[in-house]
């Protein structure tokens, strides 16, 4: 290219050597922040360690002490349950209201910005505020329910209700997300498909059933795989909403995580869920990117 | 064969259709709605109605000093400035290394290039639960730990926003380049005179996608900060929600002032956000 001026030039206008210079801010930080903590997650899971003093090697201990603690099966088994229950509603809601928006109605932009504009939103916020709407007494929920002839009930402090509150506030959150991603997919449609069912004499439905249903079959996969991992990344939520409780109903693999780090510093333990939880994010990333090569 | 009745059937068939898609979705935008709804009504609403049962669906004066009385009582002011002082640098920093890195990646050939990014991109979906115990130890050693630093530093390097530049400045045609480097520009003036400019939606989108991620975050400030005096706005109200005692007017007066901000810039920008999410949604 310009062989006689690189040997004058300085070493870091040398091209060979720019590219380095520019990763190198990224790369350190990624390596410090984010490689080398994930290789010593792996150390940490195998020592008992509070913090203070010098780790003791235990070997397989901690996956030991956490595969027979109630709390962290609880725990899997919640973090499931609030997968399954928030997905097909975020998937269902968002491909109707995407459907539904995708035809010619007044105020359509208007409207496709009011569902979507919960998603910007801190989830913080949406955790104060649907505190706030599920409080037991003074709550609007309560208030709703009561006028109606039906008993109160205790949304934060009941085991039994406490998740449902949590998917309430999930779905209403992110369900405008994935109504843009569906929206994206069916202007991928071509419209002469759609003409050519019509033709053909296929009402709405059939049309919705067999072209539109079918030909987003990827969009499907994304916003599925990707419910799937947010929902095993959740944790503001259930920070902000609930920690956990009551009695454990809420806590989810990353909350006892957090827990066992933070609040009863057991190092060794906490990182051998984390690792649990790694092995959780690894599968779920394999199947999106298989999904997405498939494309 | 059809009937002219028949078309008639349907064109009123279709008119009825339409009527009812737009009360349903206007109800349902409503829905969407209705919580700002009522974290503004109880924020301005006199002390006691927010005591009240049956609930007050509208105050019966509006008390707007309770913005700036919430202000003034919680530590929200310093909170509001830690996140602002937050959002302002981890951007700035943040779009600029995430171009340079994708500059570097999307148009340079190197040893390891095809090794490094992939290794970047595998971590996307690592949640910090795994990394945080060993981030926090590092921090500490660092002594960036319960600091502002430490909020803003760590997580700069993301890779989401690499991937994406790197994707964006690919289709940058190579003769640009060429042409530059034959008018003797040095690398890094291609990149300033010739790379930045050509980029400009791509560095909206990482901006306003920073900047939303970055106030909006609770997670990095949770873990790096134990004085109260560096809290975030996420930090402090979600530390106040769980207080035995919630003054209900100062919360939802300060989370609505937090909420404020992004949803001004998501009103400016909203052919960008709906771009982004579609991309990414498109693209991974």
């Amino acid at each position: 290219m310009k062989d006689t001026a690189q040997k004058k030039i300085p070493f870091w206008r040398n091209i060979k050597v720019v590219p380095y210079l520019y990763i190198m801010p990224n790369m350190i930080l990624f390596f410090v922040f984010m490689i080398i903590p994930i290789f010593m997650s792996f150390y940490y899971s195998t020592v008992k360690w509070n913090g203070m003093g010098t780790p003791k090697f235990i070997d397989i201990q901690n996956y030991v002490y956490i595969f027979h603690d109630k709390v962290f099966l609880k725990s899997i088994f919640n973090t499931i349950y609030y997968t399954v229950a928030t997905v097909p509603f975020l998937m269902i809601l968002a491909l109707f209201f995407a459907v539904l928006l995708n035809s010619a109605i007044p105020l359509r932009g208007l409207i496709r910005s009011a569902i979507y504009v919960p998603a910007v939103v801190s989830t913080v916020v949406v955790g104060t505020v649907f505190t706030w709407i599920f409080q037991d007494q003074l709550g609007l929920i309560n208030y709703i329910i009561t006028s109606f002839g039906g008993t109160a009930i205790k949304w934060a402090n009941d085991p039994k209700f406490a998740m449902i509150m949590l998917i309430i506030a999930t779905v209403w959150q992110r369900t405008g997300y994935n109504m843009v991603i569906y929206l994206a997919g069916l202007q991928g449609i071509p419209t002469s498909l759609m003409e050519a069912a019509t033709i053909d004499g296929a009402n709405t439905w059939q049309k919705f059933r067999y072209v539109t249903l079918p030909l987003l079959k990827n969009t499907h996969m994304f916003v599925m795989i990707t419910c799937m991992i947010n929902a095993f990344r959740s944790f503001d939520l259930v920070y902000t909403m609930t920690q956990g409780g009551p009695l454990n109903a809420t806590k989810t693999i990353v909350m006892y995580v957090y827990e066992q780090a933070f609040t009863k510093n057991y190092y060794g333990r906490a990182s051998a869920a984390g690792i649990v939880l790694f092995v959780f994010m690894v599968v779920l990333t394999v199947i999106r990117f298989k999904i997405e090569k498939e494309d | 064969m059809e009937s002219s009745g028949r078309m008639g059937m349907d064109k009123r068939k279709y008119f009825l259709m339409k009527t009812a898609i737009f009360v349903f979705m206007l109800a349902a935008a409503l829905v969407a709605l209705f919580p700002f709804y009522w974290m503004f009504v109880t924020a301005v609403k006199p002390v006691d109605e927010i005591w009240a049962f049956p609930p007050k669906l509208w105050p019966s004066k509006f008390i707007w000093s309770n913005f700036t009385t919430a202000l003034s009582r919680a530590p929200f002011g310093t909170y509001f400035k830690n996140s602002f002082i937050v959002t302002l640098l981890s951007t700035t920093i943040t779009v600029c290394i995430n171009l340079l890195a994708g500059f570097a990646f999307a148009k340079y050939q190197f040893k390891f290039k095809e090794f490094l990014f992939l290794i970047v991109l595998s971590t996307l979906m690592i949640p910090l639960q795994v990394t945080m115990i060993p981030v926090f130890i590092i921090a500490s050693k660092l002594g960036i730990r319960n600091t502002l630093w430490g909020v803003i530093i760590p997580p700069c390097a993301e890779a989401l926003g690499l991937f994406m530049a790197r994707q964006f400045i690919s289709d940058i045609p190579d003769d640009l380049l060429e042409a530059g480097r034959i008018d003797g520009a040095t690398e890094f003036t291609i990149f300033t005179k010739i790379i930045v400019p050509n980029v400009k939606p791509l560095i909206s989108v990482l901006v306003i996608f920073t900047v939303m991620w970055r106030w909006n975050d609770l997670q990095w400030p949770l873990i790096m900060l134990s004085s109260d005096k560096y809290y975030t706005v996420q930090l402090g109200l979600s530390n106040l929600n769980g207080a035995q005692y919630v003054n209900w007017n100062d919360m939802m007066a300060a989370s609505l002032i937090s909420v404020l901000p992004v949803i001004i810039v998501f009103l400016i920008f909203q052919k960008e956000f709906v771009q982004g999410v579609a991309s990414s949604g498109i693209k991974g």
